[in-house]
C-alpha cells in the first residue's frame, strides 16, 4: 500500500515541473513578442487568407495526432502536433514576412517542445531561432546581399550554431531537469509497475486463499469419506471373518474330531489311510484362520486401531513358550532347535501377546525355509535393550530381494510361495509390531547359508516392574478359550526315539493326545544332538536303536551337563530294567504297552519330577 | 448335567450334540429364540448360546434376559464373532466364557470339561 503512495508524490513532482517549464516559456514568449511588436510598431501586415489548404493541413494533422493520443501513443502524437505547427509557422514567415504574430508563431511550438521535456528540445529551438534570424535580415533588407536560398540557408545553421552555443549552460540546466525529470519518470512508472504487481499479487493472493479455502473443504469432506471407507472396511472385514469362520468350524470341528475323538463314531478308529489327508484338512483349515487373523491384524494396524497391552515381561518365558511352539511347527522336520538365551533377563516392556506373535512368526518361517541345520532363537542384552534375533541355515534371501521381503504379498522369490506356501504377511505385520514396540525388524541373509532376523525390546524401567499387571481375564473371569499357540507355550516337549514305525506312530499320537509336543527320531546317532538343542522334558529311548544302542546313547545323556537331569523313560522288552537304573534311567515302558498306560506313566513321571 | 445350546446351523449343533453324547451330560438344543424360552422350563445347568441367530444377536439378547431374571448359571458363547467389542458385548451381557469359531473338538472338550466338573 505504502507503493502507491511514493507512486502518486513522484506523479505530483512530474506535474509541477511541468507547471514551471509552461510558465517560463509563456512569459519568455509574451517577453520576446512584446519587443518585437515595438521594434515594428504597428506595421500592418495582411494575413493571406486564401491559402485554405494549409488549415486543411493543419486540421488533418490535428486529427492524425488525435488518433495517435487515443491509440495511446502520446509522444507520437505530440511530435506530429509540434511539427504541423512548425509547418505552419514557417509557410506564414515565407509568404508574410516577419512580423509580431508569426515571430509569435515561433514560440508555440517552442513552448509545446518544453512540454514534451525530452533533448530534442534543443534542435527544435535551434531551429526556431534560426527561423527567426533568417526573417529579421530578410526584413532589415540584408538578404539582397545573400545571393540565393543555400547561403540563406548556411546564415540559418550559423545562428542556430550560435544559439546553441551560447545557450549550452542554460541547455545543460535544461538536460539536467530533463535527465532528473526523466529518471524521475522512469522511478514512478517503476513504482506504478511494482504496485500493479502488488495489486496482482494481491488479488492472486485473494484467489489462491479462496482455492485454499476451497481445498480444505474438499479434504473435509474427503477426510469424512475416508473415514466412512475405513469404517465400512472394518465392518467389511469382520463380517468377512465371521462369514469365512462359520464354514471353516465345520472343517476343522469335525475334521478334528474324526482324528481325535473316535468315542463320537462309536469307538471305530479312524482307518489309517485316512488319517494323514484328515489331518491335512484340519491344518489348512487352521492354516486359513491364520490368514484371517493375520489380514484383521493388518487392518487393524493400518487404521491404527491395533492397541497393545505392554506390561513388565519376563521374556526367557515368553522365548521358552515359543520353542516349544515352534518345536511342535517342526513336523518330522529334522532341525535342530537352538534356545540361546540366559535364564533371568531382565524384564521387557512389551505386549507379550504381540511379542510372542513377532517370534512365532519369525521362528516359522526360519522353519519353513530350513531343510537341515538349525534355527536358533537368541537374546542379548544391548544396552537399554534385549535383541532378540533368529538364526537359521536355510536357504537364504539374495541381497537384491531384502528390501521388498517386508513388503506385504511379497516373497523373495515369485516362486517361492509356490514351493514353501505362507502369504507375505506375516514379516509385514512382524515389522509393523516391532515399531509399535519402539525397535525394527532388520535382516541379514547370505544365499545357501542363512538369514538372521532381528529385533529389539526395550528393558522396562523400574517403575513399570512395580506396575501391577492388568489382566482383564483374571479379574472378571471371562474366558476365551482361544486354539493352539496360547496353550502350547505351556506344553512339554518330549523326545521319543524309537525304531520301530508303528511303535512309533501308536507312542507320537497318544502323546500328542495327552497335550504334549512330541520330536520323533529313529536313529540312535541323532538323539544326541536333538536332546541338547530341545532340551525336552522327557526322553522316550527304545533300547535297540540304528548306529547307537540305546544303553550307548544313556551313558552318554547322563555325562552331557546340559542333558543330565532331563527324566529317561526306557522302552524295552528285555528285563534288565537294573542295568539301565544304574546307568541314570528314570522309568521303564514294557512293551507291549496300551496307549493310556503310556500315557498314564509320563504324565506321573512330568508331575513327580520337576522340569 | 443339563446342557442348553442355542444354534441356528445344524452343523454346528450337530457337531456339539455329538460330542456330548460321549458324555454323561444331556443336551437340549434351541434353533431360535422361541425355542430357548420353552427350554427355559427344564432349567439347564450350563447355557452354550451362539451370538448370532440368523441376521440378528439374539445370543445377546438371551443371555442378557438369562442374567435380568436372576440366573446364575454359567453363559458360554460358541461364536465366530471374534473381534474386541464383541469380546466386551459378551462381558456385558454377563456371558462367562466364548469359544470362538472354528474350533477343535478337544478345545470344545476343554470348555465343556471346564464349565461341569
Amino acid at each position: 500500500m505504502s507503493a502507491y503512495r511514493i507512486d502518486e508524490d513522484i506523479l505530483d513532482q512530474k506535474q509541477g515541473f511541468l507547471t514551471i517549464c509552461l510558465g517560463v516559456s509563456a512569459l519568455l514568449s509574451l517577453l520576446v513578442g512584446g519587443l518585437l511588436f515595438a521594434a515594428y510598431n504597428a506595421r500592418s501586415t495582411s494575413v493571406n487568407n486564401d491559402n485554405l489548404l494549409v488549415w486543411f493541413g493543419f486540421i488533418c494533422s490535428l486529427g492524425l495526432s488525435g488518433f495517435f493520443q487515443r491509440t495511446k501513443r502520446f509522444t507520437l502524437a505530440a511530435w506530429v502536433y509540434l511539427a504541423s505547427l512548425m509547418a505552419i509557422a514557417v509557410y506564414s514567415l515565407w509568404t508574410n514576412g516577419l512580423s509580431p504574430d508569426t515571430a509569435a508563431l515561433f514560440f508555440v511550438p517552442l513552448i509545446l517542445s518544453v512540454l514534451l521535456v525530452d533533448k530534442r528540445i534543443l534542435w527544435v529551438t535551434a531551429l526556431c531561432m534560426g527561423l527567426l534570424a533568417v526573417g529579421v535580415i530578410h526584413q532589415f533588407g540584408f538578404l539582397s546581399a545573400l545571393p540565393n536560398l543555400f547561403i540563406q540557408l548556411v546564415v540559418m545553421g550559423l545562428f542556430a550554431g550560435a544559439v546553441i552555443g551560447l545557450s549550452r549552460n542554460n541547455l545543460g540546466l535544461v538536460e539536467w531537469a530533463v535527465d532528473s525529470e526523466q529518471k524521475k519518470t522512469q522511478q514512478a512508472d517503476m513504482y506504478y509497475k511494482q504496485g500493479e504487481q502488488l495489486k496482482q499479487a494481491l488479488s492472486d493472493l485473494q484467489h489462491a486463499s479462496a482455492e485454499l479455502e476451497m481445498l480444505n473443504q474438499k479434504l473435509g469432506e474427503a477426510y469424512t469419506s475416508v473415514e466412512r471407507a475405513s469404517k465400512a472396511k472394518s465392518t467389511f472385514l469382520s463380517n468377512m471373518s465371521h462369514e469365512l469362520r462359520t464354514p471353516l468350524n465345520v472343517i476343522i470341528g469335525y475334521a478334528s474330531s474324526m482324528l481325535n475323538m473316535p468315542q463320537m463314531y462309536n469307538n471305530q478308529p479312524l482307518a489309517e489311510i485316512y488319517r494323514t489327508d484328515i489331518q491335512l484338512i484340519q491344518d489348512n483349515g487352521q492354516y486359513l484362520v491364520g490368514l484371517i487373523n493375520d489380514i484383521l491384524d493388518l487392518s487393524k494396524i493400518e487404521a491404527g486401531r491395533l492397541e497393545l497391552h505392554c506390561e513388565a515381561t519376563p521374556l526367557d518365558e515368553v522365548l521358552k513358550g515359543t520353542i516349544s511352539t515352534s518345536i511342535g511347527l517342526l513336523r518330522g522336520k529334522s532341525i535342530q532347535i537352538i534356545p540361546d538365551f540366559a535364564e533371568g533377563l531382565p524384564r521387557v516392556w512389551a505386549d507379550p501377546m504381540r511379542v510372542r506373535q513377532i517370534i512365532l512368526n519369525l521362528m516359522s518361517n526360519a522353519i519353513k525355509f530350513t531343510e537341515t541345520g538349525s534355527v536358533k532363537l537368541s537374546a542379548r542384552l544391548e544396552g537399554q535393550f534385549v535383541r532378540i534375533a533368529v538364526k537359521d541355515t536355510g536357504i537364504g534371501i539374495p541381497a537384491a530381494a531384502l528390501p521388498v521381503i517386508f513388503d506385504r504379498f511379497k516373497q523373495a522369490q515369485q516362486d517361492t510361495d509356490k514351493q514353501y506356501g505362507g502369504t507375505g504377511l506375516g514379516l509385514d505385520i512382524s515389522q509393523q509390531l516391532s515399531r509399535m514396540h519402539g525397535g525394527e525388524l532388520t535382516v541379514k541373509s547370505v544365499v545357501g547359508q542363512g538369514s538372521t532376523f532381528s529385533f529389539t525390546l526395550p528393558l522396562a524401567t523400574a517403575a513399570q516392574v512395580q506396575t501391577p499387571v492388568e489382566s482383564i481375564n483374571l479379574n472378571t473371569g471371562f474366558t476365551v478359550f482361544e486354539e493352539a499357540p496360547a496353550d502350547a507355550a505351556f506344553s512339554q516337549v518330549i523326545l521319543l526315539a524309537e525304531d520301530n514305525s508303528d511303535t512309533r506312530a501308536l507312542f507320537h499320537r497318544t502323546l500328542e493326545n495327552g497335550g504334549y509336543i512330541v520330536v520323533e527320531t529313529h536313529d540312535g546317532a541323532q538323539i544326541m544332538e536333538l536332546a541338547t538343542g530341545l532340551l525336552p522334558a522327557l526322553i522316550i529311548l527304545d533300547v535297540h536303536l540304528p548306529h547307537k544302542s540305546g544303553q550307548e546313547v544313556l551313558v552318554e545323556l547322563k555325562a552331557h551337563p546340559d542333558t543330565a537331569s532331563i527324566p529317561v523313560m526306557v522302552c524295552t522288552v528285555d528285563n534288565n530294567d537294573q542295568t539301565f537304573l544304574d546307568l541314570g534311567a528314570s522309568a521303564f515302558v514294557h512293551k507291549p504297552v496300551t496307549p493310556e498306560n503310556l500315557l498314564d506313566q509320563v504324565q506321573k513321571l512330568l508331575t513327580t519330577i520337576p522340569n | 448335567m443339563l446342557i442348553f445350546y442355542l444354534e441356528d446351523n445344524h452343523q454346528d449343533a450337530n457337531l456339539v450334540a455329538r460330542y456330548l453324547q460321549t458324555t454323561p451330560h444331556e443336551m437340549i438344543l434351541a434353533a431360535n429364540l422361541e425355542q430357548a424360552h420353552q427350554a427355559l422350563a427344564r432349567q439347564p445347568d450350563l447355557f452354550i448360546v451362539d451370538l448370532l441367530i440368523g441376521a440378528s444377536r439374539d445370543g445377546f439378547k438371551f443371555a442378557r434376559e438369562l442374567r435380568e431374571q436372576g440366573c446364575t448359571q454359567p453363559i458360554i458363547a460358541i461364536t465366530a464373532l471374534t473381534t474386541p467389542q464383541d469380546l466386551n458385548e459378551c462381558q456385558e451381557a454377563g456371558i462367562n466364557g466364548v469359544l470362538p469359531k472354528p474350533f477343535t473338538i478337544n478345545k470344545l472338550a476343554d470348555m465343556i470339561q471346564h464349565y461341569t466338573s
